[in-house]
């Protein structure tokens, strides 16, 4: 085990990760990652829920990778006999920040795109339920912003059931605030607003709303 | 102090050496991935209805969405899956038609082609409001509703023309879009992008059209536009077949009734009604 870096887990740890990154740190509310798929997909809260769905799907499978990657494959430290980096550099982790992105940009693309042969080969019907929305966020920042959040060492290391467990209640925290969005924007269609204030505008102006209402959230942990 | 080539060489080789580890390293990734997935879409290759590569390959492909999917591979799976009828590719015209038709073994209704109509004649040919911004119809409707005078005419920025994914319309010198009818498919991309709205499109055999869409009184249309309607209802009392209706200070022509007989287009007094198939005699004699 590296040296300077302890491991927990207990309960505790993983209620503060639900409350945490459903509520307190929300990914979109709070951190503001993923508003593209906030805006453009909250039209409707059946593709909202979508959406929603497939981003958990697809954040709590590349936490899991992404840790595995940055465990193993990163970090000189590990004991592993297929470091790759380590070979070259020596024990120097300057450079981990770096290539963290680079390849875990790499991981997620790879792993949506298996993930959608996958489900089009075994869970036909759920392939079909997501949809457009699972190759849409092979890009999207959230997912890796979760797998960076999850592997950026700061006095704790997260283990890799904590890591794998805050991927999904990022995921989760996503999709309550689509589909709370897009349950505010069905009924925002039918108001009389001013023609410039249609749309993307009002859905800002509540987004905000929403943000310093879930700012609330603050003092639970 | 002068470095010693030594310490240059420990600096450099340190230097190169996290530019290999970075590209050998990323790169192995990549070639690890790449690999997997080319064996998984060999393991997990989904059989796919080899009628739709058929289909896909009888459309134009030009994804124009005129059928209404995301693009002709979305059009191909759900003609595939006998979710969508095989005649509403707008582009492709009766022949796709027929060849989707026959691959699915159904019969089709052979639908009239369809081309764009301008609905604006504007005699301005000199804008009235000096518009600088950005040349797009739908940029200039945030600031006037009127180029050229009349509120309902043509703004002449060629959004439409722009749109046209077969350059079928090209501006004529009066700031007025030209639908060349050999190239026009009728997918109405057009008649969308238009923020006047004065784009519709119309079955190849109705030949007789209003050119304008102006909803002011006679004598205000009149003062913006020498060709404008003005509601006069003379083109109404001489149809023989009541296909002309005047509703707001402007005709309206029901193409199921029409003829196409054009005795409407001699009578108007302002000529806002054309007969599209003496002009394209015209165009045929002077071809």
């Amino acid at each position: 085990m590296p040296s300077g870096l302890h491991y927990t887990v207990d309960m505790g740890s993983f209620f503060t990760i639900i409350v945490s990154m459903v509520f307190v740190s929300n990914f979109v509310l709070a951190r503001f990652l993923g508003l593209c798929p906030f805006i453009g997909v909250t039209k409707r809260t059946d593709s909202a829920f979508g959406m929603g769905m497939a981003v958990t799907f697809v954040m709590t499978l590349a936490s899991a990778v992404t840790w595995i990657i940055h465990r193993f494959v990163l970090l000189p430290q590990s004991a592993s006999g297929f470091n790759i980096f380590a070979r070259f550099i020596g024990n120097d982790t300057s450079l981990v920040p770096v290539l963290k992105t680079v390849s875990y940009i790499l991981v997620i693309a790879t792993l949506v795109q298996f993930v959608e042969m996958f489900l089009r080969k075994s869970v036909p019907a759920l392939y079909e339920s997501l949809g457009i929305y699972l190759p849409l966020i092979t890009t999207n920042c959230a997912v890796l912003g979760v797998a960076l959040l999850n592997t950026t060492a700061t006095e704790e290391v997260l283990t890799f059931p904590a890591a794998t467990f805050q991927g999904f209640c990022a995921g989760v925290g996503f999709l309550l605030v689509m589909l709370l969005m897009s349950g505010i924007r069905e009924h925002l269609e039918t108001l009389p607003l001013p023609e410039a204030m249609k749309g993307v505008p009002i859905a800002l102006v509540c987004t905000a709303l929403m943000a310093l209402a879930f700012m609330g959230f603050g003092g639970l942990i | 102090m002068p470095v010693r080539p030594a310490q240059r060489w420990k600096a450099g080789r340190l230097l190169y050496g996290i530019i290999i580890a970075s590209v050998l390293g990323l790169g192995t990734l990549g070639v690890v991935f790449a690999v997997g997935l080319a064996i998984a879409n060999a393991k997990l290759a989904v059989e796919r209805n080899p009628l739709v590569d058929k289909i896909l390959e009888a459309l134009p492909g030009v994804n124009c969405g005129a059928c209404g999917m995301a693009g002709c591979a979305a059009y191909a799976e759900a003609v595939a899956a006998r979710k969508a009828p095989p005649d509403l590719c707008a582009p492709g015209g009766p022949q796709v038609h027929m060849a989707l038709a026959g691959l699915l073994g159904v019969e089709v209704q052979e639908k009239d082609k369809r081309y764009a109509v301008v609905h604006c004649n504007r005699t301005a040919a000199k804008p009235a409001v000096d518009y600088r911004g950005l040349s797009d119809c739908n940029a200039a409707m945030l600031y006037t509703d009127a180029i050229y005078g009349c509120e309902y005419a043509c703004l002449g920025l060629g959004t439409c023309a722009e749109a046209c994914p077969f350059g079928a319309i090209v501006m004529s010198a009066q700031r007025l879009p030209v639908v060349i009818e050999e190239k026009c498919t009728g997918c109405g991309i057009c008649a969308s992008v238009c923020p006047k709205n004065i784009i519709s499109i119309e079955k190849e055999s109705s030949f007789v059209h209003i050119l304008c869409r102006s909803r002011d009184k006679g004598a205000v249309a009149r003062r913006n536009c020498q060709r404008a309607c003005i509601g006069c209802g003379r083109c109404a009392k001489v149809c023989p077949v009541d296909a002309i209706e005047i509703k707001d200070f402007l005709a309206h022509i029901d193409y199921e009734k029409c003829v196409s007989c054009g005795k409407c287009v001699e009578e108007c007094p302002t000529g806002a009604i054309a007969n599209f198939r003496q002009m394209r005699r015209r165009k045929a004699s002077v071809a």
